[in-house]
């Protein structure tokens, strides 16, 4: 049975937020009229008193009403929500009062709306900035429950990984391993791959659009390599699974030797295409931000277009170009469809693109997905392996980031 | 006009056209070598326009189209088998904002001689820097950090950064569009002071604004006027006696 009550409270709330508007707003513009010779600006004042009336109110009605919301309980009575009625028509109401017999002449209430505006957008900030301080921490903490049962240093520098662990005392062949070397390797393995087939093809897209395509051309083909990047990652999975592995598996038969369809080289070339956009798109961005100006200036030196092109535009938009392989490179090691579809579970230790290989986000998921004990080190692996993830990404970010803008401070 | 010096270019019913806008028509003008020749006039009177004829420039502008007959050293720039890239290693240029390479002081003036292969070894290249430095004026100021960053040096110093990069390829002709518009008096003076020493041995021709900086360097002036050339003489003789009426009046600041 759905319950109508908390819909009901919302709409209370907007309701009180516009009479005091309509109260606040109405006393201010009658009392205007009385000191109209002696202010300079008298006819924006009832708006501002009755702005800050409507939101100070709204405040204290969301607040009861999540208050109520929360004190509610899964049954609640009749009573209780007569009371939480009755909260959030005087809460409000008194609010609406206090604010009534502050409209006086003499009261700032241009600078109040100005300062709440300020506070909100402040909390507004505050709020994706907890969310991560929140998320980092949890994985932090359930990290730290991991490495209670598995050393750091076996963790970090294992090249065994077979995380299924007795789910009763004295199971036979399940002894839990943890060493990550050869799940990182992986990763490592499918991104270098992609970015052998993102960074120059990306690159050269950004060159062909900046410097050689007609302004038609490029009305054109940028949009449509964009699409590229709108195309979900489960369909690039998807491709790789039935397409991309069978045909290379078919190739390595044909040329007589065994491929596994699920081969590094089908995940890592599928996910290359993938980020093409990404890289493409950032350094044509670089490329084009190049003043024109060093040009010209290489151009009256007698260079030709290419050698204006290799000793001037990209040793300029070098780092620019630099922090858009290296985001491209966290997005390779964070995605998640191509591979879970894609790639195996098994993981193996191995530089060979042509072998199965498993990456740290498909472990996560192997060993977060079907029935599992919570607290057991086979689930908490994933938040060690979630921790180390985020840190490599992070670093990665803040170095594209940093690098980044070393060269925006270049041509100011 | 009397002539003592021989001729460097010399242009012959010259027209630029940008798309459908003209903004040049039948010039016909003879610039003399190891001299400084001014070219004034009202904005978009075609005066940056005639100037990037002279190295081909306007051939990088997409819609741009050059008519005419233009010859150096009586050789036809403008000729099929003349390569532009190869004429403006000989016709350096100077922008009106100095745009040094986001590299160092050395590598900016390296520039040229590595891209034509002019120096062999590394003692060879470093002589260059240092007799292009030295010819720009700004030797004394940077020979103790080549390995700065050149966009870190003050814009006066920049200018003659760039100057210097156009000399290390030792051209023939240096063409200079409004070099001293984004400078300070001081800095302005520099550069004036510079051209002076320069003009015995290269042939400038310099865009600017100023009546009186034409006045203070130049040999020869030209006074261009929508797209024509209304008066081309020695810039005495220009200044003091002009010939056409609308030169007298650009000149003593009747419109302009």
């Amino acid at each position: 049975m759905i319950d109508p009550a908390p819909f009901y409270m919302i709409v209370i709330v907007a309701a009180l937020m516009v009479g005091a508007y309509r109260m606040v707003h109405g006393r201010a513009a009658r009392m205007v009229a009385e000191f109209r010779t002696e202010t300079t600006l008298p006819d924006a004042q009832p708006r501002h008193h009755a702005r800050l009336a409507a939101a100070l109110v709204g405040l204290a009605g969301v607040a009861i009403y999540l208050i109520g919301l929360a004190a509610r309980g899964g049954d609640p009575t009749l009573a209780e929500d007569a009371v939480w009625l009755a909260a959030i028509v005087l809460g409000p109401a008194a609010v609406t009062g206090l604010c009534l017999a502050n409209v006086r002449p003499d009261f700032a209430a241009r600078a109040r709306v100005e300062y709440m505006a300020e506070t909100g957008l402040m909390a507004l900030a505050l709020v994706a900035l907890l969310t991560t301080v929140g998320i980092v921490g949890s994985l932090v903490f359930e990290a730290s429950l991991f490495f209670r049962n598995v050393s750091v240093l076996d963790f970090l520098f294992g090249t065994h990984w077979s995380p299924q662990t007795p789910i009763r005392a004295g199971q036979a062949g399940q002894s839990g391993a943890f060493g990550a070397v050869p799940v990182f390797a992986g990763t490592f393995l499918v991104t270098l791959i992609a970015m052998v087939v993102a960074a120059p093809v990306g690159l050269m897209v950004a060159i062909y659009l900046s410097e050689y395509a007609s302004s038609r051309t490029r009305a054109v083909a940028k949009p449509a390599i964009e699409v590229l990047a709108g195309i979900p990652s489960v369909v690039y999975g998807f491709f790789a699974l039935i397409s991309v592995g069978p045909l290379i598996r078919d190739a390595a038969d044909w040329l007589g030797f065994g491929v596994s369809a699920q081969s590094a080289l089908a995940v890592g070339l599928v996910m290359g295409v993938m980020i093409i956009p990404l890289v493409s798109s950032l350094s044509d961005d670089v490329i084009r931000a190049v003043p024109q100006s060093l040009r010209n200036s290489s151009t009256a030196l007698g260079a030709t277009r290419s050698e204006t092109l290799k000793r001037v535009v990209f040793r300029s938009a070098l780092p620019g170009i630099i922090g858009a392989f290296l985001l491209a490179i966290s997005r390779a090691i964070g995605e998640t469809m191509i591979v879970v579809m894609a790639a195996s579970r098994a993981a193996t230790l191995t530089g060979n693109p042509f072998d199965a290989v498993t990456t740290v986000t498909v472990q996560i998921v192997a060993l977060l997905t079907g029935d599992q004990v919570f607290d057991s080190p086979r689930t908490l692996a994933a938040f060690a392996l979630g921790l180390v993830l985020f840190v490599i990404t992070l670093l990665l970010n803040i170095g594209a980031l940093a690098v980044v803008n070393r060269y925006r401070v270049r041509f100011e | 006009m009397v002539e003592d010096k021989p001729i460097k270019f010399s242009g012959r019913c010259v027209s630029v056209h940008y798309g459908a806008s003209r903004a040049l028509h039948n010039v016909d003008i003879d610039i003399p070598d190891r001299n400084v020749t001014a070219l004034i006039g009202p904005s978009g009177c075609g005066k940056s326009s005639l100037l990037r004829v002279f190295n081909r420039m306007n051939d990088v502008i997409s819609n741009a189209r050059v008519t005419g007959e233009v010859r150096m050293d009586g050789i036809d720039i403008y000729a099929p088998d003349v390569d532009p890239v190869l004429l403006r290693a000989r016709v350096g240029m100077v922008f009106q904002k100095p745009a040094p390479f986001p590299r160092s002081v050395y590598e900016n003036v390296a520039y040229g001689p590595r891209l034509h292969g002019l120096a062999r070894t590394k003692a060879r290249l470093d002589m260059l820097v240092e007799r292009s430095l030295r010819r720009a004026g700004l030797w004394d100021e940077v020979k103790d950090r080549l390995s700065m960053p050149a966009p870190g040096l003050s814009v006066g110093q920049q200018q003659r950064l760039v100057l210097a990069r156009s000399l290390a390829i030792d051209p023939d002709v240096i063409l200079m569009d409004e070099p001293a518009s984004s400078l300070d008096p001081i800095a302005t003076a520099r550069l004036e002071a510079l051209i002076e020493e320069l003009k015995t041995r290269y042939c400038i021709i310099i865009v600017t604004h100023s009546m009186a900086q034409a006045a203070r360097i130049s040999d020869h002036t030209a006074f261009l006027h929508k797209g024509e050339l209304i008066e081309f003489d020695q810039t005495e003789r220009l200044f003091t006696n002009p010939a056409d009426i609308r030169t007298q009046d650009y000149i003593t600041g009747r419109f302009g």
